[in-house]
């Protein structure tokens, strides 16, 4: 895969919050402003990055009994580092919004799930790359989210007033909202697909590395 | 038995990496940590008490009520502020920062911590003004750290020495309904900041006998 490829790659074709579903929880909870969405985002594509880095870096020596709980000590690692210096540098009110859901990176599936399906098997420059793209994806797919969310319930972005007198819709800044709203991106992202298939002459079929018959987690030996 | 030895030891060798990692990161970090939470703090305790304080000290604690002291320039005690804890809002704990004169008038409060319903608890428990992007663009914004709320604002020049409840009355306070459940959780931390208050200056005029 050239270097463009791997790193675009998550941003749009393997995006984990919009193809690939991995991390919803995050996605679900934090998105309910523009200002969460971002911090959360780029917390998330620090550890994606370092995580991918080291364990591509280390991967020779990684027996594959014990792989999984050796990713997650790298993983839980960088998580720790992230929630250490946000704690002594990000702005008090970021912290209080996001303070419980920095530790839960560690278990987000798509560190985990980056760095068994790529970082294991790929070279140390193509599993940055990949973690940099998977966490700049999550960053885009929870911004948008986050600003539909953020907009339809008080009429602000990154709580700066966008229209005066909007009459807010609070239900969107709550979990349910989340849901509805992640709705109607995935109906739009899949009918798009649909579209653009049938214009070819086609039949749409999910991407066969998607489904879950190829997913190399369940072919432990 | 060899092949377990070596999975153990792999798995300790990145441990033990991790753990050292993390002590030198926990070391970097410890000062700047304490500097930025006692940052907020202060910041949070200034919104409260008068404009002239320059520091505050801790003035220890009665049932679960933090005690602060505010000192002006010259050391002369302007104030005090105390943080009360309510368990009983509609997402779990809440806390209440308020400013108290010397003579026990309530100078100001503030919901220094919450998690009540965006758009319906947070009517009782945020300061908050939204600044409109047309204001920022054009510089006309003007961001008061201190904005008003009613409900919050009905607590403002109450005695501290009384029960306060809702109502109309001397020692009456507001209440949104709607979120009666938040409401009566602010009224809650207030009254056991209150409670600790005579408890505190009843064991103090003993202290002086």
């Amino acid at each position: 895969m050239s270097v463009f490829k791997t790193f675009s790659n998550g941003i749009w074709r393997e995006n984990p919050v919009f193809i690939l579903m991995l991390g919803m929880c995050p996605t679900l909870a934090v998105s309910s402003s523009a200002k969460n969405a971002l911090g959360m985002g780029l917390a998330t594509t620090f550890v994606l990055a370092g995580s991918n880095l080291v364990i591509s870096l280390s991967r020779r020596w990684i027996p594959a009994k014990v792989r999984i709980p050796c990713y997650i000590v790298i993983i839980a690692t960088f998580v720790t580092i992230v929630e250490q210096l946000m704690k002594a540098y990000a702005p008090p009110e970021l912290n209080r919004t996001l303070g419980i859901y920095i530790p839960l990176i560690v278990v987000n599936c798509i560190v985990l799930g980056r760095a068994e399906a790529f970082a294991s098997k790929n070279g140390t420059f193509a599993s940055l790359l990949d973690g940099l793209g998977m966490g700049l994806g999550f960053s885009l797919a929870l911004m948008m989210l986050g600003a539909v969310r953020e907009f339809i319930a008080a009429g602000t972005l990154f709580e700066l007033a966008i229209v005066p007198n909007w009459p807010g819709i609070h239900l969107l800044k709550t979990p349910t909202g989340a849901f509805l709203v992640l709705a109607f991106f995935l109906a739009a992202i899949n009918q798009s697909k649909i579209r653009k298939c049938r214009q070819s002459g086609m039949k749409y079929e999910p991407p066969e590395e998607l489904s879950c018959r190829s997913c190399n987690i369940c072919k432990l030996k | 038995m060899k092949d377990i030895l070596k999975l153990c030891l792999s798995l300790g060798f990145f441990c033990a990496v991790s753990g050292g990692a993390l002590a030198f990161v926990n070391q970097k970090t410890a000062e700047p940590c304490k500097r930025a939470e006692e940052a907020e703090r202060s910041a949070k305790l200034k919104l409260v008490l008068p404009a002239e304080t320059t520091e505050t000290l801790s003035d220890g604690s009665m049932e679960g009520v933090q005690f602060f002291r505010a000192m002006d320039v010259n050391g002369k005690l302007l104030a005090y502020a105390a943080e009360g804890i309510s368990g009983k809002g509609f997402g779990g704990e809440l806390r209440v920062l308020t400013g108290i004169s010397p003579e026990g008038t309530i100078l100001g409060i503030l919901v220094s911590k919450h998690s009540e319903t965006p758009g319906i608890g947070t009517q009782v428990t945020d300061r908050k003004v939204t600044r409109s992007l047309w204001e920022v663009l054009s510089g006309n914004s003007t961001s008061d750290p201190f904005p008003p709320n009613a409900v919050l604002d009905s607590y403002s020049g109450k005695p501290i020495q009384q029960t306060l409840s809702f109502g109309s009355g001397e020692n009456g306070v507001m209440g949104v309904s709607g979120a009666t459940i938040s409401s009566k959780a602010v009224l809650a931390a207030v009254n056991s900041i209150s409670q600790a208050w005579q408890k505190k200056n009843a064991a103090a005029c003993l202290g002086e006998k």
